[in-house]
C-alpha cells in the first residue's frame, strides 16, 4: 500500500502549477476569467492570452514531463538501476536525429509545424529497432550496451549534420531546439504527445506487475511466472515512444526522467510497481514548474528548459552517485 | 505417486541425461561437488530454463503448462537472492503471490510467522541481515504455496541454528500435518552432507552433470560414492544423531 495521501497530494500540486504557469507571461489577465472565455469560444483578450498562448504551452509541457517522468521510472524498474536515465535507449539521440533532418533536408513539407516531431518519433523509432535488434535479448546489460552504441552512432550523425550545416541560421535554429524548450507549441504538438502518452503509458503500465518481480531478479521473475522476455520488450518500447515523441517535440529536457521517480519512490514504498503514475504526476509538475521559473526571469534570451533542468538536475545527480557509491563501499 | 518426472533431461554440458521422479511429500536433496549442475537442474524443474527431454509434473509435460500456472505449481528459491529496492519485508513477501494475481494478507503472515520474520513485516529489507534475509526469501516463496518448493542452497549465510530450522521447516513443508492440503515436495541442493543426511528422504549425487548415484542416505553416502565423486576420504557414521560425516586427511 502506498501513502494514500501521495496521489491527491500530487494532483493538488499539479492543479497549482497550472494555474501558476497560466499566470506567468508579461501581460497582466486574469487566469480563471480568461479560461472561462476561451472555453466559451468568446474571442476576448484574456481568452486570446490564456487559451491560444499559455495553455498550449503549459499542456506540453505537463505532457512532455508526464512521459519523461513515467518512462524514466519504467527503465529504471525494468534496468533494476536507480540511475538509469531515458536517454540511455538511444531514443532522445534517434529523436534528435530524427527532427534535425526535417531542419536540413525539409522533409514531410506538407506537416508544418509538426514535420519535425513526427520525424522525430520516427527516428525515435528507428533508433529502438535498431536498439532492440542489436541488444537481442531485451537483457539489461545489454539494453544498456546496445543504447549507447546507437546513442553514439546517432550523436556522430547529428554532429555531421551540425558540421555541414547549409548555412549558420540552420544551425542555430538546430541547436536552439536541441537545448529543449516548450515554447512557441500548439495544439498540434498536443494532439501528438496526447496519443503518445496514452499509448506509450498503457504499453508500460501494463507491465507494473513484472517490474515489482523484476526487483528479485530475472530468475525469480521468470520462475513467478513472467516472460520477463516479451514484458522487458514492450517496457522497451512503451518507453521509446514516450520518449521519441517528447524529445522530438520538446527537445533535450535532460534529468527529468532520471531524478523524478528518485524524488517519488521514497513516498511509495520504493515499489517499482508504484512509483509509474505519480512519476508521470511529478514530472509534469516539475517541468511546469521549471517553464514558469524561465518565464519569471527578466526579459533578453530566453534560457532554455533543458539547459535549466539540466543546471538544477546535475547536482541531484551527483549526489545520487554519491548515495550509491556510499551503498555498496 | 510422483509429484515431478524428469526423463532423460539434458542441458548442453550442464546436465547429461538425468532421470529421476520425486514423490509427494518426500524431500528430496541434490548433492555434488561445485559444477556437477545442481543449480542447472533446479532451474530446469522451474521452467526458466529451456532443456532437452522431458519434466513431467502432475502427470504432464511442463510445457503444457502456462507460464502463471506453472508458477502456482513449483516455487524457486535461488541461490543469491537481492532486491533492487529497499522494499518492505511484507511487500517482499507479497511477491510471491504474483502468481496468483493478490496479496492475500492471511497467507502473507502465515509465511512471516513460519519463517520467524513476522516481527519485521514493516522494514525494509536491506536492513536485516544476510542470514534474516534469506528467511524474507523463503517466505516469499512459501506464500505462493507451491506442490513442488525448489531451494537452492538455502543453508548460505544461516548459523547453525537457523540451518537446521531452515530444514526443518522444508521437512515440515513436504508433509504438512494438515490432511486437506494437496500432497507437496521438497528438492533442495546442500553441500552440507551431515545436514542432507539428517533432513532429506533421498538424495541424489551429482557428477559432472549426471546421476552418480540415487537413492536413501544410507544407499548414496558411501565411502566409494564420495571417494569417487568429491576426491576425498571420509568417516560415515550415518547412526549416529546426528549423522557424522567427516573428511579424512
Amino acid at each position: 500500500m502506498i501513502k494514500p495521501t501521495l496521489l491527491p497530494s500530487l494532483v493538488l500540486l499539479l492543479i497549482l502549477s497550472i494555474l501558476l504557469s497560466l499566470s506567468m507571461g508579461s501581460s497582466e489577465v486574469s487566469v480563471i476569467k480568461g479560461l472561462w472565455e476561451w472555453l466559451t469560444g468568446q474571442e476576448t483578450l484574456d481568452a486570446i492570452v490564456i487559451g491560444d498562448i499559455r495553455l498550449p504551452r503549459t499542456l506540453v509541457a505537463l505532457l512532455v514531463g508526464a512521459a519523461l517522468g513515467i518512462s524514466g521510472a519504467a527503465l529504471q524498474g525494468l534496468l533494476r538501476n536507480p540511475l538509469a536515465d531515458p536517454g540511455l535507449t538511444g531514443a532522445s539521440q534517434g529523436a534528435a536525429l530524427g527532427a534535425a533532418s526535417v531542419f536540413y533536408f525539409g522533409i514531410f513539407p506538407q506537416l508544418g509545424g509538426a514535420a519535425p516531431a513526427v520525424a522525430g518519433l520516427l527516428g525515435a523509432g528507428l533508433a529502438m529497432m535498431l536498439m532492440l535488434f542489436l541488444a537481442g535479448s531485451a537483457r539489461q546489460s545489454m539494453v544498456i550496451m546496445a543504447g549507447l552504441a546507437i546513442s553514439t552512432v546517432t550523436g556522430a550523425l547529428l554532429a555531421m549534420a551540425l558540421n555541414f550545416a547549409p548555412n549558420p541560421y540552420a544551425m542555430q535554429e538546430l541547436v536552439f531546439w536541441l537545448l529543449g524548450s516548450v515554447a512557441n507549441r500548439g495544439f498540434d504538438h498536443i494532439w501528438i504527445l496526447l496519443p503518445a502518452l496514452f499509448i506509450g503509458g498503457s504499453l508500460v503500465i501494463s507491465q507494473r506487475r513484472l517490474l515489482l518481480g523484476l526487483s528479485l531478479g530475472e530468475n525469480v521473475a521468470s520462475s513467478l511466472g513472467f516472460s520477463t522476455k516479451m514484458g522487458s520488450r514492450i517496457l522497451v518500447l512503451g518507453a521509446a515512444i514516450l520518449v521519441g515523441t517528447a524529445v522530438s517535440i520538446a527537445g533535450a529536457i535532460g534529468f527529468v526522467g532520471l531524478i523524478v521517480p528518485h524524488l517519488v519512490r521514497p513516498f511509495a514504498k520504493n515499489r517499482p510497481d508504484k512509483v509509474l503514475v505519480p512519476s508521470a504526476l511529478a514530472g509534469a509538475i516539475l517541468v511546469c514548474l521549471a517553464d514558469s521559473l524561465i518565464r519569471s526571469l527578466p526579459p533578453g534570451p530566453e534560457l532554455k528548459l533543458g539547459v535549466l533542468t539540466s543546471i538544477l538536475g546535475t547536482p541531484l545527480f551527483i549526489w545520487l552517485i554519491w548515495r550509491e557509491r556510499r551503498r555498496w563501499l | 505417486m510422483a509429484l515431478v518426472e524428469l526423463h532423460q533431461l539434458s542441458l548442453d554440458r550442464r546436465l547429461k541425461s538425468v532421470s529421476l521422479s520425486l514423490h509427494e511429500g518426500e524431500m528430496l536433496g541434490l548433492i555434488g561437488p561445485n559444477g556437477s549442475g545442481k543449480t542447472s537442474m533446479l532451474h530446469c524443474l522451474a521452467g526458466i530454463e529451456p532443456y532437452q527431454g522431458s519434466v513431467q509434473f502432475l502427470g504432464q509435460s511442463l510445457q503444457c503448462f502456462d507460464d502463471v500456472e506453472r508458477a502456482r505449481g513449483i516455487g524457486l528459491l535461488p541461490q543469491g537472492c537481492q532486491s533492487a529496492w529497499s522494499l518492505s519485508v511484507r511487500d517482499i513477501i507479497s511477491l510471491g503471490r504474483l502468481a496468483w494475481r493478490d496479496e492475500n494478507p492471511q497467507k502473507i503472515s502465515d509465511a512471516a510467522k513460519a519463517t520467524g520474520v513476522d516481527r519485521w513485516l514493516d522494514q525494509p529489507i536491506d536492513k536485516l541481515s544476510g542470514g534474516e534475509q534469506l528467511r524474507v526469501w523463503l517466505a516469499r516463496v512459501l506464500a505462493g504455496e507451491p506442490r513442488v518448493l525448489l531451494a537452492d542452497e538455502p543453508l548460505a549465510s544461516l548459523d547453525l541454528y537457523f540451518q537446521s530450522s531452515m530444514l526443518s521447516l522444508l521437512r515440515h513443508y513436504a508433509q504438512p500435518a494438515s490432511q486437506t492440503l494437496a500432497s507437496r515436495s521438497v528438492v533442495v541442493s546442500l553441500h552440507d552432507l551431515s545436514m542432507a543426511a539428517r533432513f532429506c528422504d533421498r538424495l541424489c549425487l551429482l557428477n559432472q552433470g549426471e546421476v552418480f548415484a540415487l537413492g536413501t542416505p544410507a544407499e548414496v553416502l558411501t565411502k566409494q560414492n564420495l571417494m569417487a565423486v568429491y576426491q576425498v576420504n571420509t568417516r560415515i557414521d550415518l547412526l549416529a544423531n546426528p549423522p557424522i560425516i567427516s573428511v579424512l586427511d
